[in-house]
C-alpha cells in the first residue's frame, strides 16, 4: 500500500496539514517545549534537549515524534526529562515534543524542523590514561585513548593538552596535536620537556579534542576538558631543601633554570651560581628559581649553584658544564709486537667533564666486529688504547667512538698490521770484537716477527766518522738478534746503537738502544814514519829525524822506531829508538848506506822508510828570500831536472835555549814552489829553509831560503850618533838593527830632523809640521850628510827602521849647528874698513879742498849772507817743509825778545844752528817779519815727549803734540779691514831670513813656485814700500829701541826724518830685525827668535 | 712547633705493637730529626710508666697534624668553588651525620676520665679514619685533578692511623679495652648529590681539624698527668 507514491503523497501532505494545525492550535502554552538543542559525539545519535516551563504539577512527561529517515515511518518516544536521543540525520529532522500530563493528555505540542547545520559534533571527553614524569630530563610523558572506536570510519582528530603549573594553576604551555582516528581506540602518547626542573614546583595536565569530519555540515567543536592530571612526585621526596638539578651535566652555552626548594618555616635570603648572586623568580610557596643564560665551562668539581636559607641553612647543587668530545684527532694505529695493535689519538678539545662524566672510548673493529673499551686518563694529552691481533687477519677497520654525557664523536682507520710495524727499543745491545777491523753486535727485541723481515740500523761512530749501515735480517719471536761489522779502524774507539724497522713496508724506527763503546784491538802500523837525515859537518855521523805516525797511521800505540843501515841489502847496524825519541844518530865510519826505519807497536812493525845518506855536493848555494804568506811562508825554486824523487825542504825551529826541532817537508819532482805551514811559525820570526833535491845517487844542497810567516815593524829602532856637525851640517851615522829585532827583511830607513830643542812637548815627529824626511834605501848606506842648516840651531833627528809588514820605532836625537865663524868675521871686518877708507877719502878731500873749506866755513871775515854753508841748511829746511811725509810744524819757535839793544856777540856756532832755523820758520809762523830790532831766538825742544805730557790747553803745545798725533794717524790705516788680508798674509809669511832658501833647497820635495813668490813676498823690502812701514807698530821693540836709541835729536830736522832717513843699507843690515843665526842681534842674542 | 707543613709524607708514621721503640717521625728536616732524637733519648731511660713515652710521641704527633689540617682545610675549600673557596667562608650550621663533633662542654672535658679521653678519642679516629678515605674516593671522583688536596687527604688519613696505633698502644699499656669497631658509614654515604660530598667534604676536615685541637689539648693533659 504505502508503496503507492501518489498515496505517499497524500499521506505528507495531510501530515503537514496536521502538524502546522497542531502548532497553531497549541503555541503560548507554558509548558510548550522550546529551544531545541541538539548534539551529537558519534555522528551517529544526537541528544536534543529544550526547555519547557514546569508546572507545579508534576508529572508531565514528552512524546518526541520524528520521521525515521531509514523506514520513513514516524517514531515516537515517551520521556520524563527533557532530552531525547535520537539518530543523526543527513538534511533537516521534523521533531514534534507533545508535554503530557501525568493522565497523558496533551497540554502543548510543539513541533521542530532541526537542520543539519543546527546539530554540534562535539567529541567525547577524552580521559588521560597515563601521566608519567621523567625528572632527570625534565619531561612529562602523557598517554590517552583516542575512543577510535566510537567513529566506524577514519577521521582527523586533533587534541588540545595544557600544561598547568603552580598553584595558581598557570598555563604554561597550549600544544596541540593531531592524529587519525581509525575506527579503532588507540592510545596515543605525547611528551613535553619543562625549561625547569619538574621538582620545582607542580605540574598539571589537561586535555580535549576536535573532530574534523570534513562532510559534516553541522556544528563542529572542541570536546570539554579531561579531568585535570597532577604529574607524580618524585619518589624519593627530600624531607630537606634541595636544589635542583642535581648534578646536571650540560653544554657551554646553555640557559640553566636552578630551583631552590626548601620547607616550611623556612626562607630564602639569596640563590647563587658560582659566586654571582641571580635574582630570584619565586615558584611557589616553598619554591624559588633563578635563570642562568649562556653558562661556562666549569672546574672539574663543576660549578655549585647554591641557596642561603633563613634560618640557617645551605643547599646546592652542582652544574658539571663542558663540550661534546671532539672527534678523536691523529688516530694511529700500528703494532709493537704483533700480540696488540695500540691506538693512539689525540682527545682534541677538552671537555671539562671528568671521572664519570668523561668522555669514554670504545675502538670497533668492523671487520672482526669486536670492540674493546679503552681505559684512558682525560688529564693525559695523548690517548691509547689496545686492540689484540688476530690471527690470519691483517687488514683491520678500525671506529673510535667517543661518547659523554653531553654528545659522541668517531674517527675510523683502515690499516694493514704488515704496514704498521713500529717496533720496541732495542735491548740487551752487546758489542764485542776479537780483532781490529770486525765487531760483534747483539740485541734483542720484544715480539712475534715471524711473518715478516727486520731492517736494523746500525749507527757506528766515533770522534771524526759516523756511518749507519743498514743490516736487513728475518723476524723471529721473542728473539736476539746479531749483526756483524767491519772495516773498522785499528786501535779505534767506536760507538754503536742500533735501531729496527719492519724491512718490506716502512713504517717507522724504533727509538735507539742505549750506546755501547767498543775499542778495536791494535794492528801493525799501516806505514813507515816520514824520515829525513842530516849528515854532521864532518860527514861521519849521520842524524835520522823521522815523524811521529797520525793516530790513524799507528793502528794502536807506537812503542819503538827500529833504526838500521842497509849497504847493497846488507844490514849493517840497527838499534831501536823508544818512543818518544824521533830522532838517532848513525855512526857512517866513511861508509853510505841506505837508512831504514820501521815503527812498531804492540801489532807488529810498520812497512820500512828509506832513505839514502849520501849527500851530494853542492856549490854556489844561494840564499833566497821566501814570501811571507800571512798563515805561511811561500817558498819557489827552480826545477833541477837532475832532481828525480822530488825535493825536500828542511827547516829547524828552535824555542828557546833548546837545540831547534828539525822539520821537514818533502815534495815530488814536479813541484817548483810551496807555501809552508806549521803550528810553531811565529809572525816576525826568521826562518831559514833549505832546498835538497832528491837525485838518483843522493840528496843535494840546492838553495837556502830565509823568510818569515808574516812580516813585522822592526822591533827596535837603529843605533844612531852624530858624527859631525858644522854650522850648516850634520854628518848621522847608525848601525844595523840585529836580524832578531827586525822581524822582517829590513826595506830602508827613514831620518827625520826638524828644528827642536830638548825638553820640548812635541813627544813625536809625527805631530811636527816643518819636519823634514829622508828615505834611505841603500841598505849599505850606513851615514848620511844633512846640510842645508842654520847654524847655531837646534835640531831634533830621529831615524826609524822600516820592512814590509811597517816601520819600527824612531829614536831622536838632538844636535846643536855650529855657528858661523867666517860671517861674523866679514860681518865685523867690512864696517870696519869701510870706515877707514871713508876716512881716509875725507882725508885727502879735506886736504886737496882745505883752501875752499877755509874760505866757506872759517872764512877771515865771516859773512852770513854768503855762508854757503847756511844757505845750505836753510835749504834743507825748505826741502824738508816741502816734504809732505810728515805735516807737522816741529818747530813752533818760541820767541825770546831780547830787550837789551845792546847784544851780545852771539857765538858763531850758535848763530849757525839757530838763525837758519829762525829764518825758516818765521815766515809759517806769520809773526811780524820786521823784527830787525829785536834778536829773536827760536829753537826746538830738545825732548818731544816733554811737551806731549803737559796739558793740552794752549796753542802751541798742541801743535807740538801733533808729531805724536801724526804718527798715530799713520799707523792707523793698516786697521783698514780691506788691507787686512794683506796684512794677514804678511804676517803669516812674516819675515823670512835668507837662510831659509838653503834649508828648503835640501827638502825631499821641491818647493812649489806659489811658495816661491810666498817667499819673495815675505822677503825683504825696501823702505819705499809704505806697506812695510806700516807693519812697524810704534810700540813694537823696534820702534822703542831706535826711540831709545835716538832718545835726542840733534837738529829739528832729524826730529822729522828720524825714520825716514835712515838709509835703506843700514835697515836692512839692522840686527834688531833679523834673527839669522849669523846677525848681529844673534851676536848678542843665541836665541832664535821664533 | 714541630712541623712546618713542609715535611714528606710519613705512611709509617705511629708505632706498631710489635715495636714500640720504633721512631715516630721520619722527616729530612732537621727539626723532626732533633724531635727524633729527643725520643730516643727518653726512650733509653728506664720508664716509670710504660704509656708516657707514647704518649708524648701521640702529643708530638698530634702537633705535627695540627700544622696539617688548616692547611688541608684551605686546600679542601680552595678546589671546591664558590662558595667553599669565597675568602673567609664558614657554615658553622653545615653538620653531617656521623661525623664527630669536638666542641665539648670545658668542665665535662676537663674532669674526664682517662679512659672515656682516650675511648672518645679513638673512637672520634676511628670515624674521620673512614670518613677521610670517603673524602678521598669523593675528591677523586669529582677532582681528579687536584693532585694536591688528594695527597694531603691521603697523608691525614696514614697519620690519623698511626695515631690510633698510638692511642691503641696507650689504652693497651693503661689495660683500657678499645671500642668494638663499628662501620660509620651508612649505605646513604654513597648516594648523595656532588654538592652534598663537597659539604660532607668540608664538615669532615673542619671537624677533623677540631678534633686534633682537642687531642693536642687532651695529651697536653695526659703529659702533665704522666710525665715521661
Amino acid at each position: 500500500m504505502w508503496d503507492n507514491p501518489s498515496l505517499r503523497c497524500l499521506l505528507a501532505i495531510t501530515f503537514l496539514h496536521l502538524l502546522s494545525l497542531i502548532y497553531s492550535q497549541e503555541t503560548g502554552f507554558p509548558e510548550a517545549p522550546e529551544n531545541l538543542k541538539c548534539i551529537t559525539h558519534d555522528l551517529n545519535r544526537m541528544i536534543c534537549s529544550w526547555d519547557a516551563t514546569s508546572s507545579a504539577n508534576l508529572g508531565l512527561t514528552y512524546k518526541i515524534c520524528y520521521t525515521n529517515s531509514e523506514h520513513f515511518s514516524l517514531v515516537c518516544i515517551e520521556t520524563e526529562g527533557k532530552r531525547a536521543d535520537i539518530p543523526v540525520t543527513v538534511g533537516s529532522t521534523n521533531i514534534r515534543i507533545t508535554t503530557l500530563n501525568a493522565s497523558g493528555t496533551s497540554l502543548a505540542t510543539e513541533t521542530f524542523v532541526l537542520s543539519e547545520e543546527n546539530v554540534s559534533l562535539i567529541p567525547l571527553t577524552p580521559q588521560i590514561l597515563n601521566l608519567s614524569a621523567d625528572f632527570s630530563t625534565y619531561t612529562l610523558y602523557l598517554k590517552w585513548n583516542d575512543s577510535g572506536s566510537v567513529f566506524q570510519y577514519e577521521l582527523d582528530a586533533s587534541w588540545q593538552i595544557q600544561i598547568l603549573r603552580k598553584e595558581t594553576l598557570e598555563t604554561v604551555a597550549l600544544m596541540n596535536y593531531d592524529s587519525k582516528l581509525t575506527g579503532k581506540d588507540s592510545i596515543l602518547s605525547w611528551n613535553w620537556t619543562s625549561d625547569i626542573p619538574l621538582e620545582c614546583t607542580s605540574y598539571y595536565v589537561k586535555i580535549r579534542c576536535y573532530i574534523n569530519e570534513p562532510y559534516f555540515t553541522g556544528r563542529k567543536e572542541w570536546s570539554e576538558w579531561s579531568p585535570i592530571r597532577t604529574v607524580p612526585e618524585k619518589d624519593t621526596k627530600p624531607n630537606s631543601a634541595m636544589v635542583f638539578p642535581q648534578d646536571k651535566v650540560v653544554l657551554v652555552g646553555s640557559n640553566v633554570t636552578f630551583c631552590c626548594l626548601y620547607n616550611e618555616g623556612e626562607s630564602i635570603k639569596f640563590m647563587n651560581y658560582g659566586s654571582k648572586s641571580y635574582p630570584l623568580l619565586r615558584l611557589n610557596k616553598w619554591s624559588s628559581a633563578i635563570k642562568v643564560q649562556n653558562v661556562s665551562a666549569s672546574i672539574s668539581s663543576g660549578t655549585n649553584v647554591w641557596c642561603l636559607l633563613e634560618p640557617d641553612g645551605l643547599e646546592g647543587t652542582v652544574l658539571f658544564v663542558g663540550y661534546a668530545p671532539d672527534t678523536p684527532q691523529n688516530l694511529n694505529c700500528e703494532t709493537r709486537t704483533f700480540i696488540t695493535i695500540t691506538c693512539s689519538w689525540n682527545p682534541g678539545r677538552a671537555t671539562a667533564l671528568y671521572r664519570q662524566r668523561q668522555t669514554k672510548y670504545i675502538l670497533f673493529e668492523r671487520i672482526s666486529k669486536e670492540n674493546v673499551t679503552c681505559k684512558v686518563d682525560e688529564l693525559n694529552k695523548e690517548h691509547y688504547c689496545d686492540f689484540p691481533v688476530h690471527a690470519n687477519q691483517k687488514i683491520y677497520n678500525f671506529t673510535l667512538g667517543a661518547s659523554n654525557p653531553l654528545g659522541q664523536a668517531e674517527s675510523s682507520l683502515l690499516i694493514d698490521v704488515n704496514q704498521r710495524v713500529h717496533l720496541e727499543t732495542p735491548v740487551k745491545f752487546t758489542v764485542s770484537t776479537n780483532s781490529s777491523t770486525n765487531a760483534h753486535l747483539s740485541w734483542y727485541i720484544p715480539g712475534n716477527f715471524i711473518q715478516i723481515r727486520l731492517l736494523c740500523q746500525i749507527e757506528i761512530s766515533n770522534s771524526n766518522s759516523e756511518r749507519q749501515l743498514n743490516v736487513s735480517m728475518a723476524g723471529a719471536e721473542n728473539s736476539n738478534y746479531r749483526a756483524w761489522v767491519d772495516a773498522l779502524h785499528p786501535y779505534a774507539t767506536y760507538t754503536f746503537r742500533v735501531r729496527c724497522s719492519a724491512s718490506e713496508h716502512f713504517w717507522r724506527w724504533s727509538k735507539w738502544s742505549e750506546e755501547k763503546k767498543l775499542t778495536t784491538l791494535e794492528a801493525p802500523p799501516a806505514r813507515g814514519p816520514a824520515i829525513w837525515r842530516e849528515r854532521s859537518p864532518v860527514g861521519e855521523t849521520l842524524t835520522v829525524f823521522w815523524k811521529p805516525l797520525l793516530l790513524s797511521e799507528a793502528n794502536g800505540i807506537i812503542l819503538s822506531h827500529e833504526v838500521s843501515c842497509y849497504s847493497r841489502e846488507i844490514m849493517l847496524k840497527a838499534h831501536e829508538v823508544p818512543v818518544p825519541l824521533n830522532s838517532t844518530e848513525i855512526k857512517l865510519g866513511g861508509n853510505d848506506c841506505l837508512i831504514s826505519v820501521v815503527a812498531k807497536n804492540r801489532a807488529g812493525s810498520s812497512p820500512p822508510s828509506r832513505i839514502t845518506s849520501m849527500d851530494l855536493p853542492s856549490d854556489d848555494v844561494k840564499t833566497e828570500l821566501a814570501i811571507a804568506a800571512g798563515n805561511g811562508i811561500y817558498i819557489s825554486w827552480h826545477s833541477d831536472p837532475n832532481v828525480t824523487c822530488g825535493y825536500t825542504l828542511k827547516w829547524c825551529i828552535s824555542s828557546g835555549s833548546e837545540p831547534c826541532n828539525v822539520d821537514w817537508e818533502m815534495f815530488p819532482s814536479n813541484a817548483t814552489d810551496a807555501v809552508i805551514k806549521s803550528a810553531l811559525f811565529q809572525p816576525g820570526v826568521r826562518y831559514n829553509f833549505s832546498l835538497y833535491g832528491c837525485k838518483h845517487n843522493g840528496y843535494q844542497l840546492l838553495q837556502n831560503i830565509t823568510g818569515y810567516m808574516k812580516e813585522l815593524p822592526p822591533k827596535v829602532a837603529p843605533n844612531f850618533t852624530v858624527e859631525e856637525t858644522s854650522s850648516d851640517s850634520i854628518l848621522v851615522k847608525w848601525e844595523d838593527i840585529p836580524v832578531e829585532d827586525c822581524q822582517g827583511f829590513l826595506k830602508g830607513y827613514i831620518l827625520y830632523f826638524a828644528k827642536g830643542e830638548k825638553g820640548s812637548s812635541k813627544t813625536s815627529f809625527t805631530d811636527e809640521e816643518n819636519k823634514t824626511e829622508k828615505n834611505i834605501t841603500d841598505l849599505t848606506k850606513k851615514s848620511l850628510r844633512i846640510l842645508d842648516l842654520q847654524g847655531k840651531t837646534s835640531y831634533r833627528l830621529g831615524l826609524r827602521a822600516y820592512t814590509v809588514g811597517g816601520i819600527g820605532p824612531s829614536k831622536d836625537l838632538y844636535v846643536v849647528t855650529k855657528e858661523n865663524s867666517v860671517g861674523l868675521i866679514i860681518a865685523i871686518l867690512i864696517p870696519v874698513a869701510v870706515a877707514v877708507v871713508l876716512g881716509v877719502v875725507t882725508s885727502i878731500l879735506c886736504y886737496q879742498k882745505r883752501e875752499w873749506i877755509k874760505e866757506t866755513f872759517y872764512p877771515d871775515i865771516p859773512n852770513p849772507e854768503n855762508s854757503k854753508a847756511l844757505q845750505f841748511q836753510k835749504n834743507i829746511c825748505e826741502g824738508n817743509t816741502a816734504l809732505k811725509t810728515l805735516e807737522m810744524n816741529p818747530c813752533t819757535p818760541n820767541s825770546v825778545e831780547v830787550v837789551e839793544t845792546q847784544s851780545t856777540v852771539l857765538k858763531i856756532e850758535d848763530t849757525e844752528i839757530i838763525s837758519p832755523v829762525a829764518d825758516s820758520e818765521l815766515p809759517e809762523d806769520g809773526s811780524d817779519p820786521e823784527t830787525g830790532s829785536h834778536v829773536v831766538v827760536s829753537y826746538c825742544p830738545p825732548i818731544i815727549e816733554e811737551e806731549i805730557s803737559s796739558p793740552p790747553i794752549d796753542e802751541p803745545v798742541g801743535s807740538s803734540q801733533v808729531i805724536y798725533i801724526d804718527i798715530q794717524s799713520m799707523y792707523q790705516p793698516q786697521v783698514n779691514p780691506e788691507e787686512e788680508p794683506e796684512i794677514n798674509f804678511v804676517t803669516t809669511a812674516g819675515y823670512k831670513p835668507q837662510m831659509q832658501l838653503p834649508i828648503n833647497a835640501m827638502k825631499m820635495e821641491s818647493h812649489s813656485p806659489t811658495e816661491e813668490d810666498l817667499d819673495k813676498t815675505a822677503g825683504y823690502r825696501p823702505q819705499a814700500n809704505t806697506n812695510v812701514w806700516k807693519l812697524d807698530s810704534p810700540d813694537s821693540p823696534i820702534s822703542i829701541q831706535s826711540n831709545n836709541e835716538n832718545g835726542s835729536f840733534g837738529s829739528p830736522c832729524s826730529i822729522n826724518s828720524r825714520q825716514f832717513l835712515i838709509p835703506p843699507k843700514d835697515y836692512e843690515d839692522s840686527p834688531t830685525h833679523n834673527n839669522t843665526g849669523w846677525s848681529f842681534t844673534n851676536f848678542f842674542q843665541n836665541k832664535p827668535n821664533d | 712547633m714541630t712541623g712546618d707543613g713542609t715535611e714528606k709524607e710519613e705512611e709509617s708514621a705511629g708505632p706498631t705493637a710489635d715495636s714500640p721503640t720504633k721512631p715516630l717521625l721520619h722527616s729530612t728536616l732537621a727539626a723532626q730529626n732533633l724531635l727524633v732524637s729527643l725520643v730516643l733519648v727518653q726512650l733509653a731511660r728506664p720508664d716509670p710508666n710504660p704509656s708516657a713515652a707514647t704518649i708524648s710521641q701521640t702529643y708530638n704527633l698530634a702537633r705535627l697534624l695540627q700544622a696539617n689540617t688548616t692547611k688541608l682545610l684551605n686546600t679542601y675549600l680552595s678546589t671546591q668553588g664558590s662558595p667553599f673557596s669565597d675568602p673567609g667562608f664558614s657554615a658553622l650550621g653545615l653538620r653531617w651525620a656521623g661525623v664527630p663533633v669536638a666542641t665539648f662542654p670545658f668542665l665535662a672535658w676537663r674532669t674526664m676520665g682517662d679512659s672515656e679521653r682516650l675511648a672518645r678519642n679513638y673512637g672520634a679516629y676511628a670515624t674521620f679514619d673512614a670518613f677521610l678515605q670517603l673524602v678521598w674516593d669523593d675528591q677523586d671522583e669529582l677532582c681528579p685533578n687536584c693532585s694536591e688536596l688528594l695527597a694531603m687527604l691521603g697523608t691525614a688519613r696514614a697519620r690519623t692511623r698511626g695515631l690510633l696505633a698510638n692511642l691503641t698502644s696507650i689504652m693497651a699499656a693503661m689495660g683500657i679495652p678499645t671500642p668494638p669497631a663499628t662501620d660509620p658509614l651508612t649505605s646513604e654515604a654513597a648516594g648523595v648529590g656532588a654538592f652534598e660530598k663537597k659539604c660532607r667534604g668540608y664538615v669532615v676536615c673542619r671537624e677533623y681539624h677540631g678534633w686534633v685541637d682537642r687531642t693536642v689539648r687532651d695529651f697536653t693533659l695526659l703529659k702533665a698527668k704522666y710525665p715521661a
